[in-house]
């Protein structure tokens, strides 16, 4: 097990590298750089700027300064805000997008679980009907469309909660619900699908010959295996869901670090860039390898066979 | 469930690291527009951030808030040499950092010296070039500071020699490039200056505290020259680039000022305006097409007077932009520092069609496609449809449009490969210079292709101009051959700054040519 795992965590390594060679590459073929404003700068600012920035070295240079950075956790200086750096960016960010992210996780998890194991349990029933009715729509109304209807009747109207901002625990309710709602969905119809499925193995047939109850069958042989496909589902989207939405942040305008995946292409912020890419990338290779960890103890067939 | 449990476990402890206790509230929260970049005056390059800067830091003078003309701010008064090419300010004795030190006529040399320092990188240093030897410096071919035209005789006095009379000179003293920071702190913390707990600042605020997207609180400075008239003890700033967020956030009460036009939600103008809480003032903004000279047909001025000329530049502002907003026919907005522009083209489709014939494609025939460029925003698209609508119906000719991201279309436009592109300019400060000098031949903002000797020799000679009424009617002479003649823009609207807060409660916030408010001069009623 520890060797498995050590092996993955060394096959990280010319991953990250790729991924960081890539971004860092795309960044610099995209046109317009980081300091192209509507004023055009005399040139000797200009140059001024790309020396400060040591932008007026050879690329591959660059990537070499910024590859010796990243070794050490330094991810450089952010190139829009100029008195930040990319390290500091993230710590500040991070937590706030974890915070909602954790929460809409669990959210997530938890009920899309249990709705899709009621609608199994009972298919084709009312229940089975209602549940994944809520989950379609869910999945096909955009959180963009959700959040200001949300914010209309419970900020606005009602006055439940405030409407944006990061000041109280009160700010987290509706974006951590409204995040976590279409990876419900995803997770409720996965559970479903998957249980019906395990309910027709020979092994519950012979569990409900042997005078087990429906109910026992479901949550002691089935419930293991058939959360199989939603464990692998639930890997990346946990690194999705806490790193941050773009659109949730951005309507409730949380200090999270999801804006920054479009805003700082946008800018050519660089080494921001590369910067929140190489936490995401960390948090996806991350949660895969706790995915395979968890396969190995719900599933007896994969622990066999490594 | 091992995953989902860590998780929790991870997300409990971090909300309550997270969200503290709901702080205490501010006086006054205003709705500033995007995250500030930096804080650093002699770096920043932007409206949100100049906003603040102007509350934490001031220069030799200040804005005035009802006019926006220059007011002493650290210095008392100045006086200037017969050849105008000399002043002399005389610094307050009572200015103070937010420390309690002084501020000296020591600190604005090294604080110029350090805005011109090719390592410090400052957007804006070009607004210092105006003082003699500073352009060689900035550029590095120049390494003594001392030659360097700013010297401080004393600790009140600053001595600044300029290359030429320029009249705008007091005004540029009032602009963040120009304005002091404080030394040691600077030599202490290196970049990280400009944090909570570092900044050492000269204005009637100073910076409290400061966390990335979430808000930026600043104190009542006790220690400022002036801090007995400054009302506002304590002033939170939220970013919001989110105009419909940060609608509903004032709307709830949860802010007193919107200051950015760019928060103002363009679909509810409409009622918005109607509003007594709705405030718009013209301010030195305008928008425009440009013209890319150096392409065939465009290269032939009579196809870009009637391209201009059938631009309705009424429908576009009462139709769209909908904020009050004045039609452009001249590029510089009336008013600027009291200077009048000449009358540009009008809208007369019928003397563009005439122009068009001549030039070879009457009725619009075999009159080569080509592509409308802008910058990806609502407001953008819907004007160049409108314009592509007109060109289609009156002169007969067909145009596409192109969409780009920001830095691309800087980039397309800088390199000249673009037909027709939307633009926009807003003044540095209050003087037609900061319009005009741009279309000069050498300019890199002139982004036209265009070069005319004429129009150089004419903006050369206001500035070395000392007369005001000559120097304009120099400047008018200019901008005619520019609107007229060579015809490689075509002016559109006036922007208009758009403000929104109750007039019932708050006082002190007036409209102004550079849409400047200083929160130094708000009150509550």
């Amino acid at each position: 097990m520890i060797a498995l795992i050590l092996k993955r965590l060394l096959g990280m390594i010319p991953v990250m590298f790729i991924i960081i060679a890539l971004t860092f590459g795309l960044m610099r073929l995209a046109p317009g750089g980081p300091f192209d404003r509507e004023r055009k700068l005399p040139p000797a600012i200009e140059k001024n700027i790309q020396a400060k920035y040591n932008r007026d070295q050879p690329v591959w240079r660059q990537f070499w300064l910024y590859l010796k950075g990243v070794s050490i956790l330094d991810l450089g200086p952010s190139l829009r805000y100029r008195n930040r750096t990319v390290d500091e960016i993230i710590l500040q960010t991070l937590p706030v997008s974890v915070t909602v992210g954790g929460i809409a996780f669990c959210l997530a998890s938890m009920n899309g679980i249990a709705l899709g194991s009621f609608a199994a349990a009972r298919r084709n029933s009312a229940i089975d009907h209602l549940s994944m009715t809520v989950a379609l729509v869910a999945i096909c109304m955009p959180v963009f469309v959700l959040a200001p209807i949300c914010l209309l009747i419970f900020g606005l109207k009602l006055g439940w909660v405030p409407i944006a901002g990061w000041d109280s625990w009160r700010n987290v309710i509706l974006p951590a619900v409204l995040l976590s709602l279409p990876y419900m969905a995803y997770v409720a119809r996965l559970m479903r699908n998957s249980l019906i499925e395990v309910l027709q193995h020979d092994f519950i047939r012979t569990a409900l010959a042997k005078g087990v109850s429906r109910r026992q069958a479901v949550i002691h042989h089935a419930f293991k295996l058939a959360m199989l496909p939603v464990i692998s589902f639930m890997g990346p989207m946990a690194a999705e869901v806490l790193t941050g939405s773009i659109v949730v942040e951005k309507i409730f305008n949380l200090p999270g670090m999801g804006p920054f995946f479009v805003s700082a292409v946008f800018d050519r912020d660089d080494t921001l860039v590369t910067g929140i890419t190489i936490v995401f990338s960390v948090m996806l290779l991350f949660f895969n390898l706790v995915v395979d960890v968890v396969y190995h103890y719900l599933d007896p067939r994969i622990r066999v066979h490594a | 469930m091992a995953t989902g449990r860590w998780i929790f476990t991870l997300a409990l402890s971090l909300l309550f690291a997270g969200c503290g206790i709901e702080s205490e509230k501010p006086d006054f929260i205003i709705l500033n527009g995007a995250e500030p970049e930096t804080l650093d005056p002699h770096i920043i390059t932007g409206q949100p951030e100049f906003r603040l800067v102007e509350a934490l830091f001031e220069g030799l003078y200040a804005h005035d808030p009802t006019t926006a003309t220059a007011v002493p701010g650290v210095a008392e008064r100045y006086e200037i040499s017969s050849d105008h090419k000399t002043y002399i300010f005389h610094l307050r004795k009572n200015a103070c950092w937010s420390n309690g030190d002084p501020v000296t006529a020591y600190d604005f040399v090294e604080s110029w010296k350090r805005s011109l320092a090719p390592e410090t990188a400052a957007d804006y240093a070009y607004l210092l070039y105006f003082i003699k030897n500073a352009k060689a410096y900035n550029e590095g071919t120049l390494t003594d500071f001392s030659r360097v035209g700013v010297q401080a005789p004393d600790a009140q006095t600053l001595q600044v020699e300029l290359d030429y009379p320029t009249p705008f000179f007091i005004d540029l003293t009032a602009m963040p490039g120009l304005y002091p920071v404080h030394g040691p702190t600077l030599k202490q913390y290196g970049d990280n200056w400009v944090k909570p707990g570092h900044m050492v600042s000269n204005g009637a605020y100073r910076l409290k505290d400061w966390r990335l997207n979430d808000r930026l609180d600043m104190e009542k400075n006790p220690y400022y020259w002036d801090a007995a008239h400054v009302q506002l003890k304590t002033i939170r700033a939220l970013p919001n680039s989110q105009a419909i967020t940060a609608f509903s956030v004032y709307s709830a009460g949860g802010a007193d000022l919107i200051l950015d036009k760019g928060l103002a939600p363009i679909y509810l103008l409409d009622e918005l305006r109607k509003r007594p809480d709705f405030h718009a003032a013209t301010f030195l903004g305008v928008f425009f097409y440009r013209f890319n000279v150096t392409r065939k047909p465009f290269d032939d001025p009579r196809i870009r007077k009637a391209l201009a000329m059938t631009i309705d530049r009424d429908l576009i502002v009462s139709k769209i932009t909908k904020a009050g907003e004045r039609p452009a026919l001249a590029f510089v907005p009336p008013g600027t520092g009291g200077y009048q522009p000449p009358e540009g083209l009008g809208y007369n489709p019928d003397q563009a069609r005439r122009l068009l014939a001549e030039a070879g494609y009457p009725g619009g025939r075999n009159f080569p496609s080509f592509s409308i460029l802008f910058d990806t925003r609502e407001l953008n698209t819907a004007i160049a449809v409108e314009i592509q609508q007109m060109w289609k119906r009156e002169l007969g000719i067909d145009c596409f449009l192109e969409n780009q991201d920001w830095k691309v279309y800087l980039n397309t436009q800088a390199r000249l490969d673009y037909d027709v592109s939307r633009s926009s300019w807003v003044g540095d400060y209050n003087d037609p210079n900061t319009f005009l000098d741009m279309f000069m031949s050498d300019n890199g903002n002139n982004r036209c292709g265009w070069k005319n000797a004429e129009y150089d020799r004419l903006i050369n000679q206001a500035n070395r101009t000392i007369d005001e009424k000559e120097r304009f009617t120099i400047f008018r002479q200019a901008e005619t051959i520019l609107l007229k003649e060579g015809v490689p823009i075509a002016p559109i609207f006036y922007y208009v700054g758009i403000n929104f807060y109750d007039p019932q409660k708050w006082g002190g916030i007036h409209p102004n040519v550079l849409d400047v408010h200083p929160f130094k001069s708000i009150y509550r009623k």
